[in-house]
């Protein structure tokens, strides 16, 4: 039995406050509205504290009990409208060593002059707002004057790209409902592909991963067919290390110090077959600017993001929130 | 960190080991009851008096045309010196959370006593749909969202302006040109896109960004197209003074028609809020 009448076209601050004022772990009802049901409230799926969006549905089930499930995303469009993303491809961080992901993300925005089409609204990460970090020399999205958040998604629409950035890092304690809601957006928007730019602590790097390049790849079972190309490009996959080295050697397992959000990501999207690609830098703290190009680069020998020049380079637009890295300006009575 | 010039900057290390999360793989049921419970501790409460609660409780939401939200020590002060001193204000609310450095909870039910690190939400008497929200407690990263969050839902969206005041310290802030201390305290704002009213100050220049309280705020304002702005002062005195509140008149003056200002606060109410940057003893007092 389905009884979602009453919320046939309810708006969305409606369900918000819903969701607001019900305590949905003790799966008590508090709301007006489920009170006049009088029965149990079993909840499914339902995050406390995210924005709630089309569809929700009611039902009884034969015990008698109210069952519902509240399809949240986080991710809040800038206009009335939500972008399809239907076929894109996305890109995204992972809050890595360096943050190279993060930066790479920012000169890949930057240089394709990507507008903001939303915010990802989510209160697994650290809160932060600044004006927009690609104003100037023709940014994206128009001029200094447009608030940015710790996350939010750039859309190229020719190209087929999304590209959600990440500024702050994830609360320890909310790493995995990250992740869960990562997946589940991913899944919904209908991504072709998701590629996960990360870093991992050089210094960790085992006997074998210090030969050649410091760049590597892993692929999901579900985008094995991209294995071909991406080993034409002449790509490493990263290798498993040994469990416990110099005693067994047989057992391998994935290792991604310092990469923050990354092994776990992988494994739910491995599990859950989402397309995703980890394009990762074996680096340390510091002035990571360099990575950043060494991996945007990389990317773009895959992803053809961006032309190079016949001089061979390829011409990267670094934004303006890069500047002062190191701090203000010198004290001119120095010299 | 250390920069070209060899002197080393407290960055703190952004790489996240791995093994930290491992350990959230692979927990029983006792450290997920465990985890249950820190985290229902550290849940941040909205207490209404006894009247609020009656309105909350038959109509759902607050009425609310402006709510002013002041962080930090200047701009608490500042409220309090020239804003609720000014004329009739009473105190409706607070928000009651526990952290490791705000351990409020062995009596959430109580009203914070004054002096107190607190949260507390002031009424105008002449105008109820005005609100002033005073911050001096210490609120934890992980309860930033949660706390703007519901003190935001509680109040009706539409209609609403929200005006946040925060302060920071000069080092936080990134320039290209070498600051002394002639130019300071100064504001800088921040808005949403939903914010029409004219500018007072420069925006907020980039690379500088706002955390804390007064981002999760204005992020949830962008997010629910609450108009909303913040005027950010950056003083290079580490407790509140008379000059660093005097920064803010500014910014409250396009609300002069609903907030009044003690044009010129007394040298006793000043000094009550400036106070504790006062030595306690030395030599000379």
């Amino acid at each position: 039995m389905i009884c979602d009448q009453a919320y046939a076209s309810p708006t969305p601050y409606q369900i918000y406050k819903v969701l607001t004022f019900t305590d949905f772990r003790s799966a008590q009802c508090v709301d007006q509205r489920f009170c006049a049901v009088n029965v149990k409230l079993t909840v499914l799926h339902v995050h406390s504290d995210f924005l709630c969006r089309f569809p929700l549905s009611l039902s009884v089930n034969s015990n008698y009990s109210i069952v519902y499930e509240i399809k949240l995303t986080m991710f809040v469009s800038s206009e009335d409208s939500t972008p399809s993303f239907k076929g894109f491809t996305l890109i995204l961080p992972a809050v890595s060593v360096g943050n190279v992901g993060q930066l790479a993300a920012d000169l890949i925005i930057s240089t394709l002059n990507m507008p903001r089409v939303g915010h990802f609204h989510t209160d697994c990460l650290v809160p932060m707002a600044g004006n927009n970090p690609y104003s100037g020399g023709g940014g994206s999205g128009g001029g200094a004057e447009q608030l940015s958040t710790n996350a939010e998604v750039y859309s190229h629409s020719d190209l087929r790209l999304a590209v959600l950035q990440i500024r702050t890092p994830v609360l320890q304690t909310k790493v995995k409902s990250f992740r869960k809601l990562l997946v589940s957006w991913i899944k919904s928007s209908g991504f072709s592909r998701t590629v996960l730019l990360s870093s991992s602590h050089a210094h960790h790097r085992d006997d074998q991963q210090l030969h050649g390049t410091a760049l590597r790849y892993l692929l999901s079972p579900a985008l094995q067919d991209a294995e071909k190309s991406l080993k034409e490009l002449g790509w490493t996959e990263l290798e498993r290390v040994c469990a416990f080295p110099g005693i067994n050697d047989s057992e391998k397992r994935l290792y991604i110090p310092g990469g923050g959000v990354t092994k776990g990501l992988y494994t739910d999207c491995c599990t859950e077959c989402v397309p995703l690609a980890v394009v990762l830098l074996f680096c340390s703290e510091g002035d990571n600017v360099p990575d950043t190009f060494t991996l945007t680069n990389h990317l773009n020998d895959w992803l053809h993001l961006l032309e190079k020049t016949p001089q061979g380079s390829t011409p990267w637009r670094v934004p303006s929130s890069w500047r002062l890295l190191f701090g203000s300006g010198i004290p001119p009575l120095l010299f | 960190m250390a920069t070209y010039f060899g002197e080393v900057l407290s960055v703190y290390s952004r790489a996240v080991e791995e093994d930290e999360y491992d350990d959230l793989e692979d927990e029983n049921e006792e450290d997920v009851q465990i985890r249950r419970e820190i985290e229902e501790k550290r849940e941040v409460q909205v207490r209404w008096c006894p009247e609020v609660s009656k309105t909350l409780e038959s109509s759902g939401e607050l009425q609310c045309s402006n709510m002013i939200i002041a962080v930090g020590p200047s701009a608490a002060g500042f409220v309090s010196a020239y804003v609720l001193s000014a004329e009739g204000w009473t105190q409706v609310g607070w928000v009651s959370l526990w952290n490791e450095r705000s351990r409020g909870s062995s009596r959430p039910d109580t009203v914070p006593q004054p002096g107190e690190p607190s949260f507390i939400i002031y009424q105008q008497n002449s105008s109820p749909s005005v609100l002033i929200c005073q911050c001096t407690c210490y609120i934890a990263e992980d309860q930033l969202f949660q706390c703007a969050e519901k003190v935001l839902s509680s109040v009706q969206r539409r209609g609403l302006n929200v005006t946040v005041l925060s302060d920071s310290t000069l080092a936080e802030y990134k320039t290209p040109d070498y600051l002394n201390g002639s130019g300071t305290p100064f504001l800088r704002a921040l808005k949403t896109s939903s914010y029409t009213g004219s500018m007072l100050c420069p925006l907020l220049e980039q690379p500088n960004i706002v955390t804390g309280l007064p981002a999760a705020v204005l992020s949830h304002c962008q997010v629910q197209r609450i108009p909303a702005v913040l005027f950010q002062c950056y003083t290079d005195v580490l407790h509140p003074d008379s000059v660093a509140m005097e920064t803010y008149k500014p910014a409250l003056s396009c609300l002069s028609t609903s907030v009044k200002l003690e044009a010129c606060p007394s040298v006793e109410v000043l000094q009550k809020f400036t106070r504790i940057s006062d030595a306690q003893s030395n030599l000379y007092t």
